[in-house]
């Protein structure tokens, strides 16, 4: 018996992406926030104001770094930029490494509550929480059935490229499986971008081999031998005293890079001798690749040394596919683009996960345990981690500012809401348990910025003084997400009754849904499901 | 940028128009074949011109990134209004 071609690939696009699906949303969602990491560390470090760049700040930051005495082996400047408000200064003796951040016009230092900001989404969405437990290898093989489940789903949903553009908006179940369809389709080559790419950021860690079998340090080795380096600075160097005017430089900087010239960061590496050097780095804008573009002065006398070698090939494919991983280069437009592309794949699985228990259910007289795991899994997975995104934000506010391990304890936050949240749907009637979870996302939602105005008035109204643009963005996203709960909550109350209204409803709710579609596309798989369980019940009235 | 996205909903709504199916839909009657030919045609021809619009003022790996990402846009588009 030969195995027919299509029902195989069904197969596997089912389990494929059923057995990591939930993992996969996971890992896509916190995904798709990190294209927003700078702003949502902004927003969660209220104690630091947006500033611009001014002329001053890096002869202050010069004189300051000065202050910290001579035996100091490297400063570093991180400037504000576009994106991020951090001005701060790190320092490093021997091993020993400090920092401080500064603000306003004379560089007053401040102290910003403790957070990891957005970049908790960022590394949860590779390491998972689980750096030293494998983290990275399973978010790898999450990576890889991602790929197996869009190619076999290509297959799966053949008909689908013979009527395109179709959403049938009759049943619900159908409406859904088109609309998983379509997802799938116009997000192929983002998926297809982003899981190869998070496969060969990591490729030394998922296929070792050949690099141990070559050099004796593996991967490491071979990485040190393929990246370029600036050339290693001596010891021993006589005793010289760093400049402290950066507008020789700023003068050469603006020169050589006369289309970007925004500095990011200046790196100075043994500042009190005589060779020591400068090395300033611009914000990504003009290029794809991941790789810091940098000019090199020396120390002292603010003469331009030689710069950094350029990369081998193969080497800057990688770095090219790292960058569009990370989207460094996005301009806002871009930047939201690429994230409602990202909400689009979480929606994608989402709907998948959903479609895959309701096409069961819908025929099967007995569930069995596989359909209870499943349906509660997609309770906790996609409602849960909304919740714990949330709860996430809240403790950052809700927290004393002063309390040891307070980054530690927001993370745990969300662990542990996330956890409550898996125990409650396992508890509940899932009907219920959706509808509960759903309202307490949109509450929360809806009353955090109404907290943090109560908290403390005086950071809107700087925001709004200072057309902190970010800040206001943030507010005014949580509030439209919180709308959107709650219009799903709002239809999901519909009662199995009055079965024309109803449907007349749906297509309202749809119709507004869809236009919101980048807002919250996962919401609205949520809620199409729920219309579709409605569908399911008035059916079974009619019957 | 703007004028190349214009030209790629343009040319998605030409492809959609093409297929028998939502001609119907707008237009109350079958598509006659040589029609329907000529619209999916000049669709084409139009996706082929708005990227190469979008290389013309980014140049082509920045273009490439967003004619991808404008895509799921337009294609979504269309469908909402093909229904």
């Amino acid at each position: 018996m030969k195995p027919d071609f299509r029902r195989t690939m069904i197969w596997l696009h089912t389990y494929t992406g059923l057995l990591l699906g939930w993992l996969l949303f996971a890992i896509f969602l916190t995904g798709t926030l990190s294209y927003f990491n700078d702003e949502i560390s902004q927003w969660m470090q209220p104690e630091l104001s947006a500033h611009q760049q001014h002329e001053n700040m890096i002869n202050i930051s010069l004189a300051r770094l000065k202050a910290q005495g001579t035996d100091v082996d490297k400063w570093r400047i991180d400037l504000p930029g576009q994106r991020n408000n951090q001005w701060r200064l790190q320092w490093q003796k021997g091993k020993e490494r400090q920092s401080l951040y500064l603000q306003g016009e004379s560089g007053e230092q401040v102290t910003p509550r403790a957070t990891q900001g957005g970049n908790f989404f960022r590394t949860f969405h590779y390491t998972l929480e689980l750096r030293n437990y494998g983290g990275r290898y399973i978010a790898g093989i999450a990576a890889m059935f991602m790929l197996l489940a869009l190619f076999s789903g290509i297959f799966t949903h053949r008909r689908f490229f013979r009527d395109f553009f179709t959403l049938r908006k009759k049943a619900v179940l159908k409406t859904l499986t088109d609309f998983h369809a379509l997802a799938g389709i116009v997000t192929i080559p983002f998926c297809l971008m982003i899981c190869a790419s998070a496969l060969i950021i990591y490729i030394g860690l998922y296929m070792p081999w050949s690099a141990q079998h070559y050099l004796d340090g593996g991967t490491r080795e071979l990485n040190q031998k393929v990246t370029t380096y600036l050339p290693k600075l001596e010891p021993g160097s006589a005793y010289r005293e760093p400049i402290s005017d950066f507008s020789v430089i700023a003068g050469q900087v603006a020169k050589l890079w006369p289309e970007n010239p925004n500095i990011n960061r200046i790196t100075v590496e043994q500042p009190f001798a005589a060779n020591g050097r400068i090395i300033v780095e611009r914000t990504r804008k003009l290029s794809l690749s991941n790789k810091s573009e940098v000019l090199v002065f020396s120390s002292h006398s603010g003469e331009p040394l030689a710069g950094m070698p350029p990369e081998r090939i193969a080497r800057k494919i990688r770095r090219i596919f790292y960058g569009l991983h990370e989207g460094h280069f996005a301009q806002p437009g871009l930047r939201w683009l690429f994230f409602i592309s990202g909400l689009l794949s979480s929606a994608l699985i989402a709907s998948g996960l959903v479609i895959w228990l309701y096409k069961r259910l819908e025929k099967v007289k007995q569930r069995h345990a596989g359909h209870f795991i499943v349906e509660r899994l997609n309770i906790a997975g996609i409602a849960g981690l909304l919740l714990a995104i949330i709860g996430y934000f809240y403790a950052n506010r809700l927290l004393p500012v002063d309390i040891d391990e307070r980054a530690r304890l927001e993370i745990g936050a969300f662990l542990f809401i996330w956890l409550v949240s898996l125990q409650h749907s396992l508890f509940r009637p899932a009907n219920k348990a959706w509808f509960e979870q759903l309202s307490l996302a949109s509450l929360a939602c809806l009353l955090l910025p109404v907290i943090d105005i109560i908290q403390e008035p005086s950071r809107l109204m700087r925001a709004i003084e200072q057309h902190n643009l970010i800040y206001l963005g943030f507010e005014l996203a949580l509030l439209v997400t919180g709308l959107l709960l709650y219009k799903t909550v709002k239809a999901l109350l519909v009662k199995p009754k009055q079965v024309k209204q109803k449907q007349v409803k749906q297509k309202q709710v749809k119709q507004k849904q869809v236009k919101q579609k980048q807002g919250k596309e996962d919401k609205k798989v949520t809620l199409k499901h729920k219309l579709k369980r409605i569908n399911a019940g008035s059916k079974a009235d009619v019957v | 940028m703007l004028f190349s996205f214009l030209i790629q909903v343009i040319a998605i709504a030409m492809l959609a128009l093409g297929m028998n199916k939502h001609f119907k839909n707008v237009f109350n009657r079958p598509v006659k074949p040589l029609h329907s030919k000529g619209l999916k045609l000049t669709g084409w021809l139009l996706l082929v011109f708005s990227y190469y619009l979008a290389v013309s003022v980014l140049g082509a790996p920045m273009a490439t990134v967003y004619w991808l990402l404008l895509l799921p846009l337009s294609i979504f588009y269309m469908a909402l209004l093909a229904n």
